[in-house]
């Protein structure tokens, strides 16, 4: 492009082109426009009426409009995920489970989860509708138990029991909101958290009786005994091999629930197995 | 009230006679000092060009006022913040550009939302405010405020980059320095600016060449 060197030039530095005096002639003869007469009094009447924090905050304004509805987005979308992140994908349930764990039995919610055995084994340790019969109790049973009683049921029909006797027997039912499976009730039976602590390992079974002892590999090697101890006076030794308790197989990964008792210890002794009486 | 003294008319009188004298720097100072009469003479000075600046801008003289004594309220009450670093004239011209700059943004938006702005023409009325005139207009003066009117339209045409150094440079008669301190720009992309918004007019009123 041709450099116009009257293009960046006028009357301050130099001439101006033709077209452009005519254009800033144009310009320059139009009508000055004043204010109307009453703008004094308009614009004292403005002040008076105005805050100086409308106009001082206006400079902040930008902010309030983009920043303040980004922040809030971010706050309940954080709420959100923070939210959905605790109940771990539960899927709604967990607040009714919540609401149900602190009047289950004990006795009834740990061996679901953690000796894994079945529902018989629960609503056997339970008392069957004992005379002392709480709301709590009915609910877990009704939710626990359908195999149990139908099991039953099955039994107590050869004995020639009617079906409406079979049927007044069994054991009342949950109602549950539309929508709700008593599964997951039973699934979040026991509630998580270190005070809630439900299984000890072995090392920790063996220092409750007194013993001292370290794995080896596929048994326990007793190195100490406390004295009056359990375990002193059912005559376990330091050296004693420990292969079972109770007749599970005891490694490092093997847990016993909470309150767990064992009646019998196989050992290795001298190259001699014995089973050894424990006496609380 | 710090503009007690801007509607009585003895007393404009009386004040403006010493204050006339002042700077504008000094005007301020007396301001910030609570001299209200200074800053009834800083309105006096500045009320005319200011609303025929904004009123070049935006064609809209009612739109203009209402900006022009919205620039002085902003004065005003950020008075104190006010430095004398540069001229007040730069100041108060910056802010009467910015507020003229938001409200064609605010036109745009109204523009864009606006579902009857479908049905509506692009024929407008070019009114000027003139004080009234009771002398028969003979026609030379009728063919001029038809002049006036299409020259007012074709700025109102440029883009604002053009727009604000053209109408500070050839209606307001501002030095470039002056204008690249409002626009806060170099003074060569100030000079490109003015030769291009001539360009664009040149373009637009050819037939009045």
């Amino acid at each position: 492009m041709k450099y116009d060197k009257d293009k960046f030039t006028d009357g301050e530095n130099g001439t101006l082109s033709v077209d452009d005096r005519k254009v800033a002639e144009m310009l320059g003869n139009l009508r000055i426009i004043g204010a109307p007469k009453d703008f004094d009094h308009r614009l004292k009447a403005r002040i008076a009426n105005a805050s100086p924090s409308a106009h001082t905050a206006g400079r902040f304004f930008p902010v309030l409009r983009y920043v303040m509805p980004l922040a809030l987005f971010l706050l309940i979308g954080g709420a959100f995920i923070w939210n959905s992140a605790l109940n771990g994908g539960q899927n709604g349930v967990t607040p009714i489970a919540e609401t149900v764990q602190p009047v289950i039995p004990a006795t009834i919610a740990r061996p679901a989860i953690i000796e894994n055995k079945s529902v018989e084994t629960a609503t056997s340790a339970a008392p069957p509708q004992s005379e002392n019969f709480s709301p709590a109790k009915i609910e877990v049973t009704a939710v626990r138990q359908p195999k149990a009683s139908s099991r039953k049921v099955e039994t107590v029909s050869e004995n020639g029991i009617s079906s409406v006797d079979r049927a007044l027997k069994q054991a009342p039912k949950t109602i549950l909101p539309r929508g709700f499976d008593p599964e997951p009730i039973v699934a979040n039976v026991v509630p998580p958290g270190p005070e809630n602590k439900k299984q000890f390992t072995v090392r920790e079974f063996l220092a409750a009786i007194g013993i001292d002892a370290v794995f080896a590999g596929s048994f326990w090697k007793v190195g100490s005994v406390v004295k009056n101890s359990p375990a002193d006076n059912a005559g376990l030794r330091t050296g004693d091999l420990i292969e079972s308790i109770d007749g599970r197989t005891a490694d490092e990964q093997t847990v016993f629930a909470d309150g767990f008792k064992a009646k019998t210890i196989k050992i290795v002794r001298e190259s001699k197995t014995l089973v050894i009486d424990l006496k609380y | 009230m710090a503009l007690d003294k801007i509607e009585t008319g003895a007393e404009v009188h009386r004040t403006s006679v010493s204050e006339k004298k002042l700077s504008d720097h000094a005007l301020i100072e007396a301001t910030k000092n609570g001299d209200e009469a200074a800053f009834a003479e800083i309105v006096a000075r500045y009320r005319n060009p200011i609303t025929n600046y904004l009123y070049r801008f935006l064609n809209d003289y009612e739109e203009a006022v209402d900006l022009s004594q919205e620039t002085f309220v902003r004065v005003y009450f950020a008075i104190e913040r006010y430095h004398t670093d540069y001229a007040f004239s730069t100041y108060i011209y910056r802010i009467a550009t910015n507020l003229a700059i938001s409200e064609i943004r605010k036109r745009k938006r109204r523009t864009i939302l606006s579902l009857t702005g479908l049905f509506q023409t692009d024929v407008e009325d070019v009114t000027e405010f003139q004080p009234p005139d009771t002398r028969s207009l003979p026609d030379e003066d009728l063919l001029e405020d038809e002049k006036a009117g299409v020259i007012a339209k074709a700025i109102e045409t440029l883009p604002v980059k053009y727009r604000v150094p053209i109408i500070l440079r050839d209606i307001e008669g501002k030095t470039y320095d002056e204008i690249a301190e409002i626009m806060e720009l170099g003074l060569g992309t100030t000079k490109s600016r003015i030769s291009r918004a001539r360009g664009l007019l040149k373009e637009k009123l050819k037939h009045y060449f």
